[in-house]
C-alpha cells in the first residue's frame, strides 16, 4: 500500500500541482499547499483504500487544507481580484495552433469560471475540467451529491447568462479590458 | 412536476428518459423563466476542459519535486530491501528518493563510518549523512499548523518501538522540552530506508515546529554537532547505537546548544 501510495504520488503531482494553482491562483500559496497535502498524504496513508480513487482522495486532502489551513479572509479577499488578471494573463494568450479567435473563446471560458462564486467555481473545474463524476467531486469536496449537481447547475446558469450577453454586446469585453489597461 | 437546477440541467444535456423529458417540457411550455434558464443552460455547453488546458500554468517547481522525493525517502516503511537501481522508466524524484537509501545503506556496508571523537568541536564535521538531509528536508515541510492541535500522550512511544533493542527503546522516549519553551505535540514513526525512525514533534510560542528523531544505526558514539539545513538549525549525535537529530527554527549555535543539553540527559521523561 505504501509502496502504491509514493509511486503513485509523483505521477500525480503535475495534477495536483494545477489544482492547487486554480485554487489559490497563485505560485506560491500553491506550492504551500501541494507540500502539506503530500505531507498529510504520507501521513494518513493507511486512510487510503488501495483500488479506490486515488486522485479523490488527494484532492480531497489537498482542498480541505486549503479551506480550512490555508485560504485566509485576505485571500478570500484578493482571490477574486486575482482571478480574472490570471485568466487573462495565463489562459488569453495561449492559443493552440495560433487560432486568435479560438484562443479569445478559451480566455472567456475561463474568465467566466474564474468570475464564478467559489463553491460554484470549485464543482466547476473538478467536474468539467478535471472530469470528475459527481460523486467523486462530492467525495472531494465533502458534500452530499446532490449540492454538486445544485452548484453545478447554478453555475452552468450563470456561466450560460455571461455568454448570452456577450453575444448581444460582441465588444463589451474587448471595450472593458482596454478600459482596465 | 417541480423542475429544480439539476432536473434542468440533465434535460439540457439530454440525460433524462422520454417520460420525464416530455413532463419537463410540458412544464417549461408555460414557465418563461424557465424557458431562460434553459436557455441559459444551453449556452454554457462549452469547451471547459480544451479551454483551462489551455492555460500556460507554469510546472511544479523543482523545489516542489525535491521535497517530495525527501518526503517519500523519509516516509519509506520498511517493507522490503532497497534496491541499489532503478528500472528505466520511473519517475526521476522515484530514483532520487531511493538514492537516499541506496546510499544510506551502501554507507553500512562499506563500513563507512565517522571516525569516533568525543571531543570533537562543534563547529567541525557536521553530519551529512543521507538521513540527516532527508530528516532536514521532511521536517522543512512543517508549519505551526501541521502540530497546532491536541496533542499525542507521551507514552504512545510504546507502541512504536518495534526494531529497537531493549537497551535502545529505554533511549527513545519523549523528553520534556517545556523548561526551554517546546511543548510536545505527537510522535509518530516514521522510516528512512529499511530502518524505524521516530519523530517526536514540539512547538514552541513562536516561530516552526521542532522535532527530535531517533534512529537506529551501527555507528559508534559521536558528540554533538549542528549545521544549518533548510533554513532550520540541524544538530546530530549518535549515542549507543542510536541517531539522534534534533531540528529547530533556531540558530545553530542556539541549536547546539540546546542539543546538547538534550545529549547529556538534562531533560526528564515527559
Amino acid at each position: 500500500m505504501d509502496d502504491e501510495l509514493q509511486t503513485q504520488l509523483p505521477r500525480l503531482l503535475p495534477r495536483l500541482w494545477r489544482f492547487a494553482l486554480r485554487l489559490t491562483r497563485n505560485a506560491h500559496d500553491a506550492e504551500d499547499l501541494v507540500q502539506r497535502s503530500c505531507v498529510r498524504a504520507l501521513e494518513r496513508r493507511a486512510q487510503w483504500q488501495p483500488g479506490s480513487a486515488l486522485l479523490s482522495w488527494l484532492f480531497a486532502i489537498e482542498h480541505s487544507i486549503w479551506l480550512n489551513d490555508l485560504r485566509s479572509p485576505q485571500r478570500r479577499r484578493t482571490g477574486s481580484l486575482d482571478s480574472e488578471e490570471l485568466a487573462e494573463d495565463e489562459a488569453g494568450l495561449a492559443s493552440p495552433d495560433g487560432n486568435p479567435e479560438q484562443g479569445l473563446h478559451y480566455r472567456q471560458v475561463v474568465m467566466a469560471v474564474e468570475a464564478l462564486p467559489e463553491a460554484q467555481r470549485v464543482v466547476m473545474l473538478l467536474v468539467a475540467v478535471e472530469g470528475f463524476s459527481y460523486r467523486e467531486a462530492a467525495d472531494v469536496l465533502a458534500v452530499p451529491i446532490g449540492t454538486v449537481m445544485s452548484r453545478l447547475a447554478r453555475a452552468r446558469a450563470t456561466v450560460g447568462q455571461r455568454f448570452l450577453a456577450q453575444a448581444t454586446a460582441p465588444n463589451l469585453t474587448q471595450e472593458h479590458r482596454h478600459d482596465r489597461r | 412536476m417541480i423542475v429544480d437546477e439539476p432536473l434542468l440541467r440533465a434535460y439540457v444535456d439530454g440525460e433524462l428518459d422520454p417520460v420525464t423529458r416530455e413532463q419537463v417540457e410540458a412544464v417549461l411550455a408555460n414557465s418563461t423563466e424557465l424557458q431562460a434558464q434553459a436557455q441559459a443552460l444551453r449556452a454554457s455547453c462549452l469547451p471547459y476542459r480544451m479551454a483551462f488546458e489551455a492555460q500556460a500554468l507554469p510546472p511544479p517547481p523543482a523545489a516542489l519535486l525535491q521535497q517530495l522525493a525527501a518526503l517519500s525517502a523519509v516516509a519509506r516503511a520498511p517493507a522490503r530491501p532497497v534496491p541499489v537501481a532503478e528500472p528505466q522508466g520511473a519517475a526521476t524524484h522515484r530514483r532520487r528518493a531511493l538514492a537516499f537509501g541506496a546510499a544510506l545503506a551502501a554507507s553500512f556496508g562499506a563500513g563507512l563510518v565517522m571516525p569516533w571523537r568525543p571531543t570533537l568541536p562543534s563547529t567541525e564535521v557536521a553530519d551529512d549523512t543521507p538521513w540527516v538531509r532527508a530528516i532536514a528536508s521532511y521536517h522543512a515541510l512543517y508549519v505551526r499548523q501541521t502540530v497546532d492541535q491536541p496533542g499525542d500522550a507521551p507514552s504512545r512511544m510504546t507502541a512504536l518501538l518495534a526494531g529497537f533493542s531493549p537497551q535502545q527503546q529505554a533511549q527513545v522516549f519523549v523528553r520534556n522540552l517545556e523548561p526551554v519553551g517546546f511543548v510536545f505535540k505527537r510522535v509518530q514513526r516514521l522510516g528512512f530506508a529499511d530502518l524505524p525512525l521516530i519523530q517526536m514533534v514540539y512547538l514552541a510560542s513562536q516561530g516552526r515546529p521542532a522535532a527530535l528523531c531517533v534512529l537506529p544505526v551501527p555507528r559508534p558514539d559521536a558528540s554533538v554537532t549542528a549545521q544549518h539545513l533548510e533554513g532550520l538549525g540541524v544538530a546530530t549525535w549518535t549515542q549507543d547505537g542510536l541517531a539522534f537529530v534534533f531540528v529547530a527554527d533556531l540558530h545553530v549555535d542556539d541549536t547546539l546548544r540546546l542539543a546538547r543539553r538534550v545529549a547529556a540527559g538534562s531533560f526528564e521523561k515527559a
